[in-house]
């Protein structure tokens, strides 16, 4: 498997593979992440994109030994987001990027290390246990953390639909997480 | 029941903003306990195929775009490249060719007679070679008769002199005066283009000065500048070998310098031109004079003297 330093160099030369699969990795953290920022998950979606835009623009600024490719994502966000709040005439928050640096890799975040990686392993395990509809609604709703407009459009489904769907997804993970005892049913 | 489905939506957004919510319903709260455990699970997902392939597409227009900055920056570099280096042509070319142009510094006495003045400015000495370019292009005003200069300024005292016995008056010099240029040093006659023959004299207008004397050594020519500048110009221009003699070379030179008085003459008016020859020297006279006046200014021509 190519490390992401050999597929940036590959994606310079035009391999679209490897723009696809750099895109892939880093789509999901950074959208995350700009949603965490703005609080709203439809803008997030334009603003991952403009980031991704400006990133491969200026890509031979971006230095190997500089920070990680995704922290180099998560300061372009920073800066649109910044630019999207002045404009809206907010006060921009400063924010010190390397504090997001495991978020924007893909990591937890520190101050929720709360999952351990078996619990993790157990989520994985249950997500495939569920049918297929539920198993993708959660991991687009819930995990990707996409509107509900969005997963629709990807699972051709009404919004209705996926609200519904999202509901017995989640009834359905609870109850294997109770059988399994992560959870505990509350008194 | 549609109320709930709806109230569990917008919170699972409030989630995926980062926000803590407190919700009344507890089947709802359940749920969202179940969320907030995926959330922070932060489990690895694939971005749906229509996002992806927008945002791949979004990541390759920003890829062209730097390529084509990269493009534009090459391009433009180049650009200035071939200007400038068209600018460096034409400034080059834009020179007037390096002929050697001898101005007179000193002006002529009033008493001295005109045949010896004009030979003195016009002092190619017979007995030493001709002197480089480099040499040429420097003669100072102090330089005397008897230095090697081909053309030099004359002081008073060597305009009213005699000609001296290294520099006589006869023409053809004597066997053993022709024969010191092949003794000369050999770096001294490699440094010539064209050794001008010890018989190259400037031939003399009579009663008039030039303004200046080109003396084109490659092309065997010696050209004299009247009245320059003005409207009664006269460009006297002399071929120093005998017209039988004239080999390729000779002839090419010649020909350069006809075409730049004709390039020269286009810029102001047409020029008249008369061709005579003098002592088996063509001698060419050029200026806006009429034919008959040119005809007229080539009898008083006579060949110099010293």
């Amino acid at each position: 498997m190519p490390s992401e330093w050999e597929l940036i160099e590959k994606a310079k030369t035009g391999d679209r593979d490897a723009l696809g699969e750099l895109v892939a990795d880093s789509w999901q953290p950074l959208y995350r992440f700009i949603s965490y920022k703005t609080g709203n998950s439809e803008e997030s979606q334009d603003i991952a994109q403009e980031t991704f835009y400006r990133a491969f623009r200026s890509l031979s600024s971006y230095q190997r030994t500089e920070s990680l490719f995704s922290t180099w994502l998560g300061r372009i966000a920073m800066n649109l987001i910044t630019d999207i709040w002045r404009k809206k005439g907010r006060t921009p928050i400063i924010n010190d990027i390397n504090e997001h640096e495991s978020e924007l890799s893909g990591g937890e975040n520190p101050a929720d290390a709360l999952i351990c990686q078996e619990t993790q392993d157990t989520l994985v395990a249950l997500l495939c246990e569920l049918p297929e509809e539920q198993r993708r609604v959660i991991e687009l709703r819930i995990i990707a953390g996409l509107p509900v407009k969005e997963a629709a459009t990807a699972m051709n489904k009404s919004e209705a639909a996926i609200k519904m769907l999202q509901q017995r997804a989640l009834k359905s993970l609870r109850e294997k997480l109770l059988d399994r005892g992560v959870l505990e049913q509350d008194e | 029941m549609s109320s709930k489905i709806d109230e569990l939506s917008n919170s699972l957004d409030k989630i995926n903003a980062g926000q803590t919510l407190q919700v009344a319903d507890t089947e709802i709260d359940e749920l969202l306990e179940v969320a907030t455990l995926l959330h922070k699970a932060a489990l690895p997902v694939r971005p749906p195929e229509h996002i992806l392939s927008v945002t791949v597409q979004r990541a390759a227009d920003g890829l062209a775009a730097h390529k084509k900055s990269r493009h534009n920056a090459w391009l433009y570099s180049g650009v200035l490249g071939a200007a400038a280096a068209l600018l460096i042509f034409v400034g080059i070319n834009g020179f007037p060719s390096m002929q050697e142009v001898v101005p007179i510094v000193t002006p002529a006495p009033q008493n001295a007679p005109v045949s010896s003045n004009a030979s003195a400015r016009l002092d190619v000495n017979p007995t030493t070679p001709v002197a480089p370019l480099k040499e040429k292009k420097t003669a100072a005003p102090e330089s005397n008769a008897e230095s090697s200069n081909a053309v030099s300024t004359p002081s008073s005292d060597t305009a009213s002199k005699p000609a001296t016995p290294s520099a006589p008056a006869s023409a053809t010099p004597s066997p053993a005066l022709s024969s010191l240029p092949r003794q000369a040093p050999a770096s001294a006659v490699q440094s010539m283009k064209v050794a001008f023959p010890p018989t190259a004299m400037a031939v003399r207008l009579a009663g008039r000065t030039p303004d200046s004397i080109i003396k084109d050594s490659s092309a065997g020519t010696i050209r004299q500048v009247f009245d320059s500048g003005t409207p009664r110009e006269l460009i006297i221009t002399q071929r120093i070998k005998p017209l039988a003699e004239n080999d390729t070379a000779a002839s090419s030179g010649q020909q350069v310098l006809r075409e730049t008085a004709k390039g020269k003459s286009e810029a102001l008016t047409s020029l008249n031109k008369v061709v005579v020859v003098i002592n088996g020297q063509e001698v060419t006279l050029e200026g806006r004079q009429t034919i008959a006046e040119l005809t007229e200014l080539s009898k008083t021509l006579s060949p110099a003297t010293m």
